[in-house]
Order: structure tokens, then C-alpha cells, then sequence
């Protein structure tokens, strides 16, 4: 697709297309996942009017999919112009960098067309928050998805720990099961003990209420501490006042484990864990995205959704983690259909120049580029809008550019396209995810650079991001803004990968048939929990972390600070409500009209039902 | 799994809004017509067993613009996988028509298909009953020519989904020519997890 054709097709129609003059419930502005999760819930659940719009020509600004379809045709590898295409994307780029260019460009340029690079990768587990949505909300009419196979967490060589020739990484694969736990080599008989001691605890709590009988404990792939296995036996609980501390949304007064960051709580008594076994639980299974973060509850909780998601989808799916077919855009994007299903307009390529809040009339007015004046009670705005005044607003709720860039920190990424696993050649772990702590790179540039954990996710084939034979690997690691893009994943690059072409022979490493890094705001926990009036709210880019829960958690809240009850408005106890609730059941109320949509099976409507599907 | 028969169409219904695509999808599966015009809500897709050639049993999913046509906002989502694309103009609309062009090569550059060259389209123009004809726009021959024009000998039909005339036809042809056009790529069946069947059905994984 063109620009001119696209253009031209536009001004063509827009005269006989315009949105409805009369004011909408709800506007929102931009496709990134949480507000297309608000303007799918207002539209379906709330049954509100809806006006979705996005300035870019495509859904998710960051948290879309970049394909050769949408760039113009030269920009994704051809050329090599990807900071172009990336900008495209409509991501908030601070500087980039290509990182490597090799001569497999005509290949890859033939290629180009079955790549899907997300803007900000991330994955959703089988019980979290996401798949809520995604089941309650039949979004997942049109998504699919793959597991992740396996996770690894790494360990540098240099500390006499492994086996590895010096300098490089070793990767650790993440037991998923009792059995694995057993035969796992590394670990010792203690800790093993000590391991499955505190899993068993987790899980007893992850399983409390939920019914869910997770097979026989004798069975050696139970998912570990299933009921039933040997440490299951004793029924002792003592500990759970510490094991879930409260991150202090209820301003609870000083807990000590407020203090502690995961990783430490795992190596103190009495969990104490080795240094390795704590890394790899912190962030191969809390996905914790430094070594030093002090919300040990959101870890806790991430770790027993964790537990909940290992096989939840049967034994052949031990592992929790669900990766989105065509790329992880396909959320955001299959939310939006599920709001124009619902009766939401949605419309793209609508830059806005002004919004402005009219406390007297008590609704807000959007100006558009294109000069037409839309008004709302309730307004969302994402990220990547272009520049707009704002008028009416107080001053915390406007980000402006000068506020997000004094941050300190910043999210660095980079995607690479490999023709070999980086794990190796076993068949089974080609979608693989890997944690690189700080404690794996003592050769790292930057001294102070000991908090942040590298994560990398990598893709094959199979989930429909990549051509056969390539691979792509996401990096994202969050960093002080002091260290040079360049530098963050320098070593890694260099341990893993090859960036010259290696025909077969003695190393195996996967080599970068192309790559590119570039570095996107810091979406700080101050301006997620910032949400306090009831008619306007504005969600930052994609965050650091590589699943989508932070991201449903920030619209489960604002959802209810848009629609909740009045009393509750600003209570942060709106996070728990889905913004989907379950359906009803069977007989229980008129919406099964969707059912003649669904999944393969057709249901004669009678009148009454057709009419209402007409007229809805 | 490899040799499995394609037992699933994909057929997606492009075309300005307003010319019908809702009323010939539920004229074709429901067979059912609404004189009153809403723009599209709450349609999404719709299915359909048929068996083609009295061999081969597929089910038809076609997929509903949902209203994003109307500001050319269809996400690549839509567009991919498709087995076959009807479009659809209005007899009595000449820019519904000339528009047919801009559908196609929009479908082209979003769904990427990997032989673009023989995807096969399918051209209905509808709403031959309107004022009993006297208002049509679009001749025949303007519309077979441009479906020459497009090659892979595309085939056009004539439709009234108010009537139910040629409704049937046209869809079946649509599903005839999409299992012709199986790709071989493609035969590879991605073995997804199936998310939505949990929520019931949360017992045990071993």
C-alpha cells in the first residue's frame, strides 16, 4: 500500500463519510492496547457511543506490528531504512541504531514481506489478566496463539561457575516440572528441597479457591507441588503473611518484605536460594525486570499466575507463557474489532490538533486536523497522537515531551532476524525466552549498571513472524539514560551472536542477518498510578516489561476511574474488576446473537433475534 | 496433520459501505433480508457449511467489514489469510464502483497473498432490483470488463440479496474457486493453543 493511493482515496471519500456530529460517550484517541481494552469494554459491556480513532494508518502504535505491508515497500529491509519504518510505527523513538548489516540482504529483501517485528514485543501467560480479556471479550475469535517452549536464565562464565568457555553465556534452562527439577544437575540436593519447598508454598496459595485439580502428584510431569507429591503432604502456612507482601496499595503500614526486592527474598532465609535459582525465578517466572525493583507483591503475584498458567491448556503445554500468532500487535488490533463488532466508529489516519475541556458544558471538544469539532464526556488518549494542545487540563495530567525525556531512565530494544537458534539446535526451543541477569555480565562498561535485566525473546517459523529457516530475537532492557544505546547490549551481542556470516564449523552461534536498537521513554509507575479525574484519561507507550499484564492492570484501573461508581472513583481496588466480565450463561440473557458468529457453528436466527441484530 | 484436506474458507466481503455486503453475507447463510439500512454493527462473521462438487465439506467463515471500511481502517488482521475476496459494488452506485479497483489492491498489499497474481476475487454487483432496475449506473459490460482487466479470469455475478438472486451461486462459486487456490505454504496448519475453551473446562493437565 501506497501513501499517494491511500491519500487520494481518503479525500475521495471523506465527503460522503464523516462521524456522526452528535456527542460521544466515550473518544478515544490512539490503538495501543489499553485503550483499544477501554473502548472495546465501553463499547460492548458499557454499551456506551464510541469514536476510536488513531492518528497513524495502523492499529498499536507501540504496541504494534510492523509489516512490509504498511511500511511503504522500501522501508523494512530494503534499504535497511529501518528507523524510517519504525517511526512510522508512530513509537516515541529517542535514538536508534542498525545494528548490523550483512550480505544476506537480497535474501532477507525476498523475504521481507512474512516479517511481523513488533514495536515492543511482549507475551501473555495462559492465567493472566490478558487471556482474561481476551476469553471474556471473544477477542480471541481472531487471535491465535503458540506457547513459549522453554525458558532460560544465563550465567556468565567468568565466575567459576560453569562449565562455559570464559566470556560467554551459559544458558540455564528454567525446570517446568518436578521431574525437570530432579533431573536438573546444577542444582543440589538442598536446593532442590528448598526450591520445590517454596514453589509448593506458592502454588498452595495460587490454587486456593480455583477448584483446579492439576493431575496426580505422582506423576513426574505434574506441574510442581502439584497436590499429592511428597511436599504437598505437610499442610503448614505460617509463612504466606510474607510471601505475598502488599506493595502498599492499602498503605500498609511498614512490612518488611516492602523492602526487599524478589531476588533478595529469595536468597535470604529461609528460602535461601543460590544466586542462580533466585535469578531465575525472579525473572524467568516473575519476569521482574531489574534485580532491585521493590514491588515484591506485583512479583508474587506474577509468579503465582505463573504457576496457574503452566499447563492450564493440558499436559502437552507445560509451559505458562502464550505467544500471539502474527506478532503481539495482533491484541491491540484484535480489540479494536472487537469494538467496531460492538458499534465503536473506528477510524484511522485522524491526526487531532486540539482537545479542551469545557468544564461549563462538562464535556470535552476534540478538534481534528482535518477541522471537525467532535465532543465527548469521557476522553482516552494514548500514545504517538502527534502534538495536541490541550486546554483545560491540569498540569499532571498533560505529559509533555520535556517531562517524559528528564526522566532517568529509559527502555532500550532491539530486534535481530538470526538463521540459527540462539539455544541451540534442539527441535524444541525455537520460541524460547531468556533472562540475562546482571550477574551474568561482569564485563559490563557501566559500573552502575547492576540493576537491570536484559530480556530476550526469541521466535521461529512457527509463530508466523518470520520466514522459514530465520529467527527474530526481541531484546528490551531498561537502562539509566547515561549509558550510550550502544553500550546496552554490546556484550550480548557479542556473546550470543555473530555479526559475520559462519559457514557451519567449530561455533554455533546464530549469526545477525539484521538488526537495529532503538530507545523509547521510560513509562514511569508515577503517571500509571496518576488516574484521579473521571472524565479523562491518558495512557503512556508500551512499558519495559515483556508480558502484557502492567498494561491490562493500568486499563483495569482507569476503566474504573472512567465508570466506576462515583464513591470508588480514585480507589486503586478497581484493578481486580475485569474490564470483560465473564458472560452470562446459558439462558441467562438475550446476547447470544454473537453465538451465530462463533466458532464454526451456525444458529438459525429467529426474526426477533435477527432484528435485533440489525438494529443493535 | 500436513495432508490434512482444508476443511476452513476464509472469505472476506470488501466494497464501499452501504452497497450491501452485510445483506448478501445474511442472505447467503441466514436467508434473511433486512430492508432497513444501518451501517454494519454487531456483524462479524458469519458461517456456513457447504459441501462443494458433492465432495468436499468445507465451512465458509465470511468475514464482515464491522463498519472499518468506511474510513478505510481495516487492519491487516482482517486481510490475512483470506481464501477468497468478494467484492461487491452497487449497480445503482457508479463510485462503488470505481472504487472496486482500490479495494483490490488494498486487499493485495494487506493480505499479501503469496501468488497475488491468481488470488481469486470474485465481482458482485448488487441491488438489480432497485426501482426495478431503471436506476442502474453500471452495465454489465463495464463490470466484465474490468474483471477482464483484473486477469485471472474473475468471475462477476449480478446479485439481489433483497431477492435472493444469484446470492447462492455467487458464494458457492466464491468457495469453488478459493479450494482451487489452496497453496501448498500454506497446507502448514499452525497447532495453537486454544485459549477460549479453558474458562469451562479448567480440569487438570495431566
Amino acid at each position: 500500500m501506497t501513501e499517494e493511493k491511500n491519500d487520494g482515496k481518503k479525500d475521495e471519500n471523506e465527503p460522503a463519510e464523516s462521524f456522526p456530529t452528535r456527542a460521544f460517550d466515550v473518544i478515544v484517541l490512539g490503538t495501543g492496547l489499553a485503550e483499544s481494552l477501554i473502548a472495546s469494554s465501553a463499547s460492548k459491556i458499557g454499551k456506551k457511543s464510541v469514536l476510536l480513532l488513531d492518528a497513524n494508518d495502523h492499529y498499536g502504535n507501540s504496541f504494534g506490528t510492523l509489516t512490509e505491508a504498511r511500511g511503504t515497500d522500501e522501508t523494512l529491509f530494503k534499504g535497511w531504512s529501518v528507523p524510517v519504518c519504525l517511526t512510522r510505527s508512530g513509537a516515541v523513538l529517542e535514538t536508534h541504531d542498525v545494528v548490523t548489516i550483512d550480505d544476506d540482504e537480497c535474501l532477507l529483501a525476498s523475504l521481507r514481506r512474512k516479517f511481523s517485528v513488533d514495536v515492543a514485543f511482549k507475551f501473555s501467560l495462559g492465567d493472566d489478566r490478558l487471556t482474561e480479556e481476551v476469553c471474556n471479550s471473544e477477542a480471541y475469535k481472531y487471535l491465535e496463539f503458540k506457547t513459549l517452549e522453554k525458558s532460560f536464565v544465563c550465567v556468565g562464565t567468568s565466575d567459576g561457575k560453569t562449565n562455559g568457555k570464559k566470556g560467554e553465556f551459559e544458558f540455564v534452562p528454567v525446570p517446568a516440572s518436578r521431574a525437570e527439577i530432579f533431573e536438573n544437575a546444577r542444582l543440589s540436593p538442598t536446593e532442590k528441597r528448598g526450591l520445590m519447598r517454596f514453589l509448593k508454598k506458592a502454588r498452595d496459595v495460587a490454587l486456593e479457591g480455583t477448584g483446579v485439580n492439576y493431575g496426580r502428584g505422582d506423576d513426574a510431569n505434574a506441574p510442581i507441588g502439584a497436590p499429592g507429591t511428597e511436599y504437598t503432604l505437610d499442610a503448614e502456612r505460617e509463612d504466606e503473611g510474607t510471601f505475598f507482601a502488599n506493595d502498599g496499595d492499602n498503605n500498609s503500614s511498614s512490612s518488611s518484605s516492602k523492602n526487599t526486592s524478589m531476588k533478595a527474598f529469595l536468597m535470604e532465609s529461609p528460602n535461601d536460594l543460590s544466586e542462580i535459582t533466585s535469578d531465575a525465578v525472579a525473572h524467568c517466572v516473575s519476569f521482574c525486570p531489574s534485580v532491585t525493583t521493590k514491588l515484591r507483591g506485583r512479583a508474587s503475584e506474577m509468579l503465582i499466575t505463573y504457576i496457574r498458567s503452566m499447563g492450564k491448556y493440558g499436559p502437552e503445554t507445560p509451559q505458562a507463557g502464550l505467544i500471539p500468532l502474527y506478532g503481539s500487535g495482533e491484541v491491540a488490533q484484535a480489540f479494536c474489532r472487537v469494538a467496531a463488532v460492538s458499534g465503536a466508529i473506528t477510524a484511522l489516519r485522524q491526526p487531532i490538533k486540539k482537545i479542551e475541556r469545557k468544564n461549563s458544558e462538562s464535556h470535552i471538544e476534540v478538534l481534528t486536523k482535518g477541522g471537525r469539532v467532535l465532543t465527548c464526556k469521557k476522553l482516552v488518549l494514548g500514545d504517538a497522537q502527534g502534538d495536541i494542545e490541550m486546554v483545560g487540563f491540569a498540569n499532571d495530567e498533560i505529559i509533555t515531551p520535556n517531562r517524559r525525556e528528564s526522566s532517568k531512565f529509559c527502555i532500550n530494544r532491539a530486534v535481530l532476524v538470526t538463521n540459527r537458534s540462539m539455544v541451540g539446535s534442539d527441535e524444541a526451543q525455537h520460541r524460547v525466552f531468556v533472562a540475562i541477569p546482571p550477574a551474568a555480565r561482569p564485563g559490563k562498561l557501566y559500573k552502575d549498571e547492576d540493576e537491570f535485566v536484559c530480556f530476550a525473546t526469541q521466535l521461529d517459523y512457527s509463530s508466523r513472524c518470520c520466514p522459514k529457516d530465520t529467527f527474530i530475537v526481541h531484546l528490551c532492557q531498561k537502562s539509566r539514560r547515561t549509558v550510550p544505546l550502544q553500550d546496552v547490549f554490546a556484550d550480548i551481542l557479542d556473546n550470543i551472536f555473530s555479526k559475520v556470516k559462519q559457514n557451519g564449523e567449530e561455533t554455533k552461534k546464530p549469526t545477525i542477518l539484521w538488526g537495529t536498537s532503538y530507545r523509547t521513554p521510560d513509562v514511569d509507575d508515577d503517571i500509571v498510578e496518576s488516574f484521579k479525574s473521571d472524565d479523562f484519561v491518558k495512557f503512556p507507550g508500551a512499558d519495559c516489561n515483556v508480558t502484557f499484564e502492567e498494561t491490562v492492570r493500568l486499563a483495569r484501573s482507569a476503566n474504573g476511574c472512567l465508570f466506576g461508581d462515583d464513591a470508588n472513583a480514585s480507589s486503586l481496588s478497581f484493578d481486580t474488576l475485569p474490564l470483560f466480565p465473564k458472560a452470562p450463561q446459558k439462558g441467562e440473557e438475550r446476547e447470544e446473537e454473537e453465538e451465530v458468529t462463533g466458532d464454526g457453528e451456525t444458529i438459525d436466527l429467529n426474526e426477533d433475534e435477527y432484528a435485533l441484530l440489525r438494529d443493535l | 496433520m500436513s495432508a490434512r484436506k482444508r476443511t476452513l474458507l476464509k472469505l472476506i466481503i470488501l466494497g464501499d459501505s452501504g452497497v450491501g455486503k452485510t445483506s448478501l453475507m445474511n442472505q447467503y447463510v441466514n436467508r434473511k433480508f433486512s430492508k432497513q439500512y444501518k451501517a454494519t454493527i454487531g456483524a462479524d462473521f458469519l458461517t456456513k457449511e457447504v459441501k462443494i462438487d458433492d465432495e468436499n465439506l468445507v465451512t465458509m467463515q465470511i468475514w464482515d467489514t464491522a463498519g472499518q471500511e468506511r474510513f478505510q481502517s481495516l487492519g491487516v488482521a482482517f486481510y490475512r489469510g483470506a481464501d477468497c475476496c468478494v467484492l461487491v459494488y452497487d449497480v445503482n452506485n457508479e463510485r462503488s464502483f470505481q472504487n472496486l479497483e482500490n479495494w483490490r489492491e488494498e486487499f493485495l498489499a494487506q493480505a499479501s497473498p503469496a501468488d497475488a497474481e491468481n488470488f481469486p476475487f470474485i465481482v458482485l454487483g448488487n441491488k438489480t432490483d432497485q426501482d426495478g432496475g431503471q436506476s442502474r449506473v453500471v452495465s454489465e459490460k463495464k463490470a466484465l470488463s474490468f474483471c477482464a482487466a483484473s486477469g485471472n479470469q474473475c468471475p462477476h455475478f449480478e446479485t439481489s440479496a433483497k431477492e435472493d438472486s444469484n446470492v447462492q451461486d455467487a458464494f458457492e462459486c466464491a468457495a469453488r474457486n478459493a479450494l482451487k487456490n489452496e497453496v501448498e505454504e500454506e497446507v502448514y496448519l499452525p497447532d495453537t493453543i486454544v485459549v477460549n475453551k479453558s474458562g469451562s473446562n479448567k480440569s487438570g493437565c495431566c
